[in-house]
């Protein structure tokens, strides 16, 4: 089969893991970095704390505040406190030269700590401090004055350039605002002229922005009853949580209570079972049947070929079907009670245990070639009407049935004298009763018509 | 049918506990009156009945006893052999003490005790041994257990619950600054691997580069001072700093946010019976590498990069390769999640416990 692309096939991908692993192992460590979020915080606040080489003039080249900012950024690493940078704004404002200022701050506690390096600014720093000293400051702002006064005379003769050029710009400037100045209120008129059109388009806009407040409250009205309906559903489950609980709680407690049924009437079938086993087996040992059987039995045969198959119903203990086999009959033997049926498989006869009435429902019609029943099958008028329509339904024509009347074996059944079962299967429409009288047990015997 | 769930601690958020409570919980659906019996219950608002009463509750022929088994505890042992119902070991393993006998004479003690009690247990004639992993299991039978009652059922736990759970925020926040995020969560104890976690980590930094952090998520014990230092002194031998965060006792929101953050989950322990964080990340997607310890690879299967050894080279590596190749790592996450559906869902795993338990319902 071959692998699926989407799957990664783990042991290869250790196998290169195990390589990058003693790669690594082998090479330099690589360099730490700080953390992003202090590499964060560094490139938020604009500081180069790493910075502690600078030139003068990259300082000077501001004015003012910024100038301040960055004179405290760049020599004491940090931004400038309030109280600070009023001091040296207020001494930029007295007079005082920037290099004064940069000075004060390079050679402070704190700009000391620092330690940055700016060049050329020592000699000027103590020029400006000299020339702030009573007497002698007054010749040395002199002397300064005079060896700057080269420089200062062509940063005049710069300035007067500098200032044409940029009244030049000032008057393009101005005549290109005045243009645009000219757009404006030709616009504006145009704007004027659409103004009825502007109002119809407002007009349609504050209809259809109405429209969608007006469907927006729809919305709002839709969805608080979606809301109440969803409240409500969910105060029905509830209740309907319970009611599957509780149920299934008693379905439980009922399948619990039918088990428990179930075993009690095992157990009383079981017991009624022998009893009924126990009487037969005190009348068998009051009266032996075995000679009546055999009685029975040779009757029966006469009407039969030999080896035929006779269908018994009801059979107890086995003693009724193994005369049968000793007339050279085969037999096909049921009963419901479990304890006769034990018997007779302890006395070598096999008896099959279960209802002889689905038994015989189940036969084809016609299939029956010889059929005996026990009377104890019989039970009320209903079972015996139902069991004698089976009978006929199921035997062939004129196959023999002998109902065995086992005296006392069912005291309280419907059947229990010659007589009775003659009359019964006479008037369940079978031919002529003959009765089998041995010793005081009876059978009758009939033909189906 | 009365049915009780029977541990010595019962702590609402470890992972006995989620186990027993849950147990609990099914039993009741299945409409089965159930209690839960414990010797003591820590952070616990489900009621709970103290041991004396479980004879009288569930010790008749018809009744089930589920015991779990995570620490030696004599009284349990005792009433087992006494309650005539069906009886059910439910085996988290014992870590050996050998791992607390630097750090914690009380500990190691505990642990000993525990595992000299594991032989009683298996022998104690259960009617059903279910360990939270066949590893669990296989050590039952060692000790005695008759392996044709034995069965292995994975613990039951919190993960849905997790992943329905909203993160918390402001941890979100902070811990997605672009930091390539490591995580490792456990109690702090010493067969958890944080020392050669820690080292595995270092050669990351060292092989692979910044920016990195190495997120523990776990309570430590006082107790255990001594180990916890040892992590702080492997620490700072690295030379890892702040790249090293701790975060202790956290809420849910944390913990999921914890692993929402992270890019990986890693884990050198050397001993566990299940390894419920290990589901839990293959359960919200993150990628993990394992060491293949004790219950570890059957818990993992085949979604998790495992190693037998503790070259920390090679978790590095595997971090590395899970940083920069998408396609493994995807692939992972989709292995790692059908496995967590096929097998540690809780819908799967109540039907397998109730299978288990269909011959005594």
């Amino acid at each position: 089969m071959k692998p699926d692309p989407a799957t990664p096939d783990l042991e290869s991908i250790k196998a290169e893991i195990r390589s990058a692993a003693a790669a690594a192992r082998a090479r330099a460590p690589l360099p730490r970095v700080d953390p992003a979020p202090r590499a964060q915080a560094a490139a938020s606040d604009g500081i180069e704390r790493e910075r502690l080489d600078y030139d003068v003039s990259e300082l000077t080249g501001l004015d003012h505040g910024a100038f301040v900012d960055n004179a405290y950024r760049a020599l004491l690493k940090r931004n400038p406190d309030e109280g600070g940078a009023g001091l040296q704004l207020h001494l930029l404002m007295t007079g005082a030269d920037k290099t004064e200022i940069l000075g004060n701050l390079r050679w402070s506690a704190e700009g000391r700590h620092i330690g940055a390096r700016v060049r050329r600014l020592r000699l000027r720093y103590v020029l400006a401090k000299l020339s702030r000293l009573p007497l002698v400051g007054y010749p040395v702002g002199w002397l300064l004055a005079l060896l700057k006064l080269p420089a200062m005379l062509r940063d005049q003769r710069l300035l007067q350039a500098a200032l044409c050029e940029r009244a030049s710009l000032l008057a393009m400037a101005q005549a290109t605002l005045q243009r645009q100045l000219e757009q404006l209120e030709v616009a504006q008129r145009g704007l004027v002229a659409q103004a009825p059109h502007r109002d119809e388009q407002a007009r349609q806009l504050a209809a259809r922005v109405d429209a969608v407040e007006r469907a927006g409250a729809e919305l709002r009205t839709d969805l608080q009853a979606a809301a109440r309906e969803r409240a409500d559903v969910s105060a029905a489950i509830e209740p309907l949580r319970h009611y599957v609980h509780t149920t299934h709680h008693w379905l439980t407690s009922l399948r619990e209570g039918m088990v428990e049924l179930e075993a009690a009437a095992t157990r009383e079938q079981r017991r009624a079972d022998e009893l009924v086993a126990a009487l037969v087996a005190h009348e068998a040992a009051q009266e032996s049947p075995a000679q009546a059987h055999r009685d029975w039995a040779a009757t029966l045969a006469q009407h039969l070929p030999a080896g035929a198959l006779v269908m018994d119903l009801g059979s107890g203990d086995g003693a009724w079907p193994a005369a049968l086999i000793g007339q050279g009959l085969a037999v096909a033997a049921v009963d419901a009670n479990a304890v006769l049926v034990a018997r007779a498989q302890a006395r070598g006869i096999h008896v099959a245990l279960g209802d002889p009435a689905a038994v015989l429902a189940r036969c084809a019609d016609a299939s029956v070639i010889a059929l005996s029943l026990s009377a104890t099958l019989l039970g009320d008028a209903v079972t015996a009407a139902r069991l004698f329509d089976e009978a006929r339904r199921a035997m062939a024509d004129g196959a023999p049935l002998l109902l065995r009347v086992e005296t006392g074996a069912a005291p309280a059944a419907l059947v229990n004298d010659a007589r009775t079962a003659a009359a019964w299967l006479q008037a369940a429409g079978f031919g002529e009763p003959r009765t089998l009288a041995a010793q005081a047990r009876v059978a009758v015997l009939v033909h189906k018509r | 049918m009365k049915a009780a769930i029977l541990l010595p601690v019962l702590a609402g958020k470890d992972a006995v506990g989620n186990d027993a409570l849950m147990m609990a919980r099914l039993l009741r659906e299945r409409g089965i009156d159930t209690r839960v019996f414990c010797g003591t219950a820590v952070g616990v608002d489900e009621p709970h009945y103290p041991i004396a009463g479980l004879a009288a509750f569930a010790g008749g022929p018809d009744d089930l006893v589920i015991y779990h088994f995570s620490v030696g505890w004599q009284p349990a042992l005792d009433l087992l052999r006494r309650v005539r119902g069906y009886r059910v070991v439910r085996y988290h393993n014992i870590t050996p003490a050998r791992f607390f006998a630097p750090y914690s004479p009380e500990h190691e003690a505990a642990c000993a005790a525990g595992r000299a009690q594991i032989a009683a247990v298996a022998q104690c004639g259960a009617e059903l041994y279910l360990g939270a992993s066949q590893y669990n299991l296989d050590e039952l039978v060692a000790h005695g257990a008759p392996a044709e009652r034995g069965a292995v059922l994975a613990p039951f736990h919190r993960v849905e619950h997790l992943l329905d759970a909203e993160a918390d925020l402001g941890l979100l926040d902070q811990l997605g600054d672009g930091s390539h995020n490591v995580l490792m969560v456990g109690r702090v104890a010493p067969n958890k691997g944080h020392v050669a976690l820690v080292d595995a980590f270092a050669a990351f930094v060292d092989g692979w580069g910044d920016p990195a952090r190495l997120l523990i998520v776990g309570k430590s014990d006082p107790s255990l001072r001594g180990y916890t230092d040892r992590i702080h002194a492997r620490v700072a031998e690295h030379r890892l700093g702040d790249r090293v965060q701790w975060l202790e006792s956290v809420s849910e929101a944390q913990l999921k946010a914890a692993y929402l953050a992270s890019h990986a989950f890693i884990t050198l322990s050397e001993h566990e019976g299940f390894c419920v964080p290990l589901i839990e990340a293959m359960a919200l997607g993150i990628p993990v590498v394992a060491h293949g310890s004790s219950a570890i690879p059957e818990t993992a299967g085949d979604g998790a990069i495992v190693w037998d050894e503790t070259d920390p080279w090679l978790y590095a590596a595997s971090l590395a390769r899970l940083r920069e190749d998408a396609h493994c790592r995807n692939g992972l996450r989709d292995l790692a999640r059908r496995r967590f559906d096929a097998v540690f869902a809780t819908a799967v795993m109540r039907e397998r416990f109730f299978a288990l338990l269909g011959g005594v319902l």
